[in-house]
């Protein structure tokens, strides 16, 4: 069965701006993939281009089996996109605006629409000019959960939601995977894309970092160990996989490459543990060392003369 | 990384299909402007069927048109300023008088129309999520210009029908330069079609 998304090398420059530098995407049918990375990293430029609103200089991009580009309605019939900020028309109602969406993308459940108009609590009746952010944005999405498509691309969807609306949110995205649809979710808020996301992508400066399921990626993340001691601690300076050790008196605090917590663990029981808390890798962690390198090196450079003692090759 | 190189289309291209969504589109855009084009194609009417009265009080005898006609033929700094006649009729003299202005407000009407749905759906973003439906590329322009084709056609309908209900021939037997009001108000809306297709389709097949 062909992917839903398959990008490889993909080039873009406007003017002296490199855009896009060989970037890779892959995104299997019926997976929720999560499409992340800094400001200005390249994720709306891919987005558009999937979207054949924009062509690349080089590289192969292929949506639903078809070139995005020179196949563009074909692919838009199986396609529903929400961007990051949605604008409308100032004397159309939200549910006018629903209905050409529904016009124009060839299809609209009838009874999902009048069914997520309530979950979302949007008042379709009201004009575009009356609507705040966060309703703008709820009209699109409906529009887009309400199509009868295979793919979805979201650029930021939820950026003007409050709380409650982001779990409806979570919640459609939840069950159009149950439905056997594709998502591609583009997103800075990265307690959705732990909520939502099978894979997840990362990109930086117009190429792809990192790919992988998150189970995947957070073998490469630490975890945090604080722990109360109670004999002196020994040794765990000598230990591979532990950064930024920092004993007071029988106070032990340090991260360790979740690959090598069980050593960690074991050199602590020697000393007697009488408290210990452990704290999972977070995403954010995560995304801060490949979001922004330069950044952490700069505010750990203190750190990174005690770390590079007990740093050791990978 | 991954080099594989994407599998081969699984289905045959039917074409890029650059016109798709020109109906809905148009609708629409009629739709959204179903105030806007209704008042300026009413004032431009209005402007024109008002015309053949007040020429009536103006030029009423034969001998006042007379005096015109040699006016016009002697003083040429009076014909720089307000155009040749074209003739003696009240039809004529209503083409003299407000045919140019008619074909301004025309063109004004035109261009406005096909910016409000080229130029400031684009900057607003709105275009973007069109064009993210089954909209072909050349689509939005289309459905643009024939909205102002729709306004123009109208006025050029209710001028000519108006003047004829008045008695007044809106298409012109005599010297050349005259031409039917239907396409002399038409003219603009072609004008500003050809200029703004250029203009977009060479952005459209080469750049982003």
């Amino acid at each position: 069965m062909t992917k839903a998304i398959t990008v490889s090398g993909l080039h873009k420059s406007f003017g002296a701006t490199h855009a896009l530098d060989g970037l890779d995407l892959d995104v299997e049918r019926g997976e929720v993939h999560g499409f992340l990375g800094p400001n200005g990293a390249g994720k709306s430029t891919t987005i558009r281009i999937l979207l054949g609103l924009l062509r690349a200089d080089s590289g192969a991009a292929q949506v639903l089996g078809r070139d995005p580009w020179s196949d563009a309605v074909e692919v838009h019939r199986r396609i529903a996109y929400v961007p990051g900020d949605v604008t409308l028309w100032r004397n159309l109602s939200g549910g006018e605006v629903i209905d050409l969406f529904g016009r124009l993308r060839g299809g609209l459940d009838r009874r999902r629409r009048d069914e997520l108009v309530e979950r979302f609590e949007l008042d379709p009746t009201k004009k575009g000019r009356t609507y705040s952010k966060g309703n703008r944005q709820k009209v699109a999405l409906v529009a887009a959960f309400a199509a009868d498509v295979d793919l979805l691309i979201l650029d930021e969807p939820t950026s003007g939601l409050d709380p409650l609306m982001e779990e409806v949110f979570q919640r459609c995205v939840a069950e159009e995977r149950d439905r056997g649809r594709t998502v591609l979710l583009s997103s800075h808020l990265l307690g959705e894309v732990e909520q939502l996301c099978d894979r997840v992508s990362i990109v930086r400066k117009g190429r792809t970092v990192e790919s992988g399921s998150l189970a995947d990626l957070r073998h490469l993340t630490r975890t945090s160990v604080t722990a109360e001691l109670a004999g002196p601690p020994d040794g765990l300076a000598r230990l591979p996989g532990v950064h930024g050790l920092d004993i007071q008196g029988h106070r032990v605090r340090l991260q360790v490459d979740t690959a090598r917590l069980d050593a960690v663990l074991r050199a602590l029981t020697e000393s007697g543990v009488r408290s210990l808390t452990s704290t999972p890798p977070t995403l954010e962690e995560l995304f801060l060392r490949h979001y922004g390198e330069a950044a952490t090196a700069s505010t750990s450079a203190a750190a990174a003369a005690a770390e590079s003692s007990t740093e050791v090759e990978r | 990384m991954t080099a594989t190189a994407p599998a081969p289309a699984t289905a045959p291209t039917r074409g890029a299909r650059p016109l798709a969504g020109t109906g809905t589109l148009l609708r629409f855009a009629l739709r959204r402007d179903r105030v806007l084009i209704p008042v300026w194609v009413a004032v431009n009417a209005l402007m024109v069927l008002s015309m053949p009265n007040t020429l009536k009080a103006l030029y009423g005898t034969a001998a006042e048109r007379a005096d015109l006609m040699r006016q016009m033929a002697t003083n040429t700094s009076l014909r720089a300023m307000v155009g040749p006649v074209f003739g003696d009729s009240p039809g004529a003299l209503t083409a003299w008088r407000v045919g140019v202005y008619a074909g301004a407000l025309a063109a004004v009407t035109s261009l406005l129309v096909v910016l409000r749905h080229t130029r400031d759906e684009e900057e607003s973003g709105r275009q973007e999520l069109v064009s993210s439906a089954m909209v072909g590329r050349r689509a939005p322009l289309t459905a643009a210009l024939l909205a102002a084709v729709v306004a123009d056609a109208v006025v050029a309908l209710l001028i000519t029908v108006g003047l004829a209900g008045q008695g007044v021939a809106a298409v012109a037997k005599g010297p050349p330069g005259a031409r039917p009001a239907f396409l002399h108000i038409s003219q603009p809306t072609r004008k500003a079609g050809t200029t703004m297709a250029a203009s977009s389709w060479k952005k459209n097949t080469t750049a982003p």
